[in-house]
């Protein structure tokens, strides 16, 4: 399978911040079974501090799998009373979210704007 | 890797894109049934299916089939106790317009507990929805998933 050495850099970024009262968890790069655990982390840490709402911004996303979407549906069925918005314009994430039915489920938009002023 | 790797990616670049020629065969054998095994074959695969001349939406299709195929095995074959392998083989038959992507491992389907799985929820959905042709193989010896896309 050629090269067995570990990536240098990791196959996955997450980070959070605040905008106003809502968290911004932002991911980049490859979500699946090895890498969903972290963006899985930063939403329940997220909702610990008790945003009005939170967003996970999934435009740099250039993969995700049906790990990525269990985690997703996880997400949306434990946010409560506290909207989960998913921002995703790509294929990567579009697809696999509408071929399995969930872009029912889920609030998405195509832009991070769009998602902190829902109209 | 334990393991051989049999053949390496065609570099028949101009044959590749025109489908005349077939692009060698992409063999992965006795790969770690581990998550860090997966972006990698991802990235060969994807180069593979590029060097067929696969088209940009076909490749991410064959990329997150096989991805399903492939994450099961980690997910479900095997046990932590004892880690298994799996082989990928994809195949280009440009006389009969096809790839072929075969995911065989050797174990045993887990019983299914809280959460079913991938391939018991949606990651079978999404390898139908994305091959052309799929067929899933389960015997005692271990479950063969078998994927088929055509080419022009």
């Amino acid at each position: 399978m050629g090269r067995m050495t570990r990536p240098d850099t990791p196959s996955i970024r997450v980070t959070s911040r605040t905008v106003g009262a809502v968290v911004v968890v932002e991911v980049a790069g490859e979500v699946d079974l090895l890498t969903v655990h972290e963006v899985a982390a930063a939403i329940t840490a997220g909702t610990a501090v008790g945003p009005a709402a939170l967003v996970l911004d999934l435009t740099e996303v250039s993969f995700l799998d049906s790990a990525g979407l269990a985690m997703l549906a996880h997400a949306h069925m434990t946010a409560g009373e506290r909207p989960l918005r998913v921002v995703a314009p790509h294929p990567a994430v579009r697809k696999p979210v509408q071929l399995t039915g969930m872009d029912t489920m889920l609030a998405m938009f195509d832009t991070l704007a769009a998602a902190l002023d829902p109209a | 890797m334990r393991g051989r790797k049999v053949d390496e990616m065609a570099t028949q670049e101009d044959d590749a894109v025109l489908g005349n020629r077939p692009v060698a065969a992409l063999h992965c054998i006795d790969v770690p049934a581990t998550g860090d095994r997966l972006s990698p074959l991802r990235q060969r695969l994807s180069a593979w299916a590029a060097a067929v001349g696969m088209s940009g939406d076909r490749i991410d299709a064959v990329i997150l089939a096989t991805d399903e195929a492939v994450s099961n095995v980690v997910s479900h074959a095997y046990t932590l106790a004892r880690p298994g392998t799996f082989d990928l083989h994809a195949t280009h038959h440009p006389d009969q317009h096809q790839v072929r992507v075969t995911v065989h491992d050797h174990g045993h389907w887990q019983p299914a507990e809280r959460d079913p799985g991938p391939l018991h929820g949606r990651g079978l959905v999404l390898i139908r929805a994305l091959a052309d042709e799929a067929a899933i193989e389960p015997s005692a010896a271990g479950t063969t998933v078998r994927m088929g896309w055509q080419v022009a």
